[in-house]
């Protein structure tokens, strides 16, 4: 391919992995709630296990799908790339930046319950966000231009 | 930059798909390229031209 002098990617089976790591995420967590929480089949010792297992499961499928390359990666798949970094970069920091109005006003005003805002604000200043962030910006602008050309010959 | 792809390849009678192949890149780039949306690099520009037989002047202009 052009422009692939400087690989950084992971190939491409890679991605194929991350799939499969994204998608059982959600059906671990539901696994590990019914388990510890509802069903309390498990002592609440092995919870912490359980929570790690599915944190690195969903940080190496970020991690796969995010930098792994496309079935035929070239320059313009690239410059893709490029733009949906910098567009995280601005998403992120906005959020950042919100989240972290949010929660000083909230503890000014000694509002109660604001965990679930401290916990917004851990998620937003993660990298595994920004991860999923820039996966789904740079999938929506892949689509998009699939999409045009699928109407050109 | 505007280029002239699309009326070279209509002149070769060729598809976004077999020019893509011919060159080693996707459809979209092709498509990118004509719709001016993506400025190939100088690599790619080459190719192009030593595929239609014409100089990148005669493909590119600004």
């Amino acid at each position: 391919m052009i422009m692939n002098h400087n690989r950084y990617l992971l190939p491409h089976s890679f991605q194929r992995i991350g799939w499969a790591l994204l998608i059982a995420c959600p059906i671990l967590f539901g696994i590990e709630l019914l388990l510890f929480n509802g069903l309390k089949l498990i002592p609440q010792s092995y919870s912490q296990f359980g929570t790690l297992a599915i944190y690195l499961a969903a940080a190496f499928a970020a991690l796969f799908v995010g930098l792994s390359e496309e079935k035929q990666e070239d320059e313009f798949i690239q410059s893709i790339r490029l733009r949906s970094i910098a567009q995280t970069a601005f998403v992120c920091f906005v959020l950042m930046i919100l989240s972290a109005i949010i929660v000083d006003t909230l503890v000014a005003f000694r509002v109660q319950n604001r965990d679930v805002f401290f916990s917004f604000y851990q998620l937003f200043n993660s990298l595994i966000f920004a991860f999923f962030v820039y996966i789904v910006i740079f999938r929506f602008r892949l689509f998009k231009y699939n999409k045009e050309a699928s109407h050109e010959e | 930059m505007k280029n002239n792809i699309r009326v070279e390849r209509a002149i070769l009678r060729i598809s976004q798909q077999e020019l893509a192949d011919a060159i080693g890149v996707t459809r979209q780039t092709i498509y990118a390229i004509e719709n001016d949306k993506f400025i190939p690099s100088t690599e790619l520009a080459l190719k192009m031209s030593a595929f239609f037989g014409k100089t990148v002047n005669e493909l590119f202009s600004l």
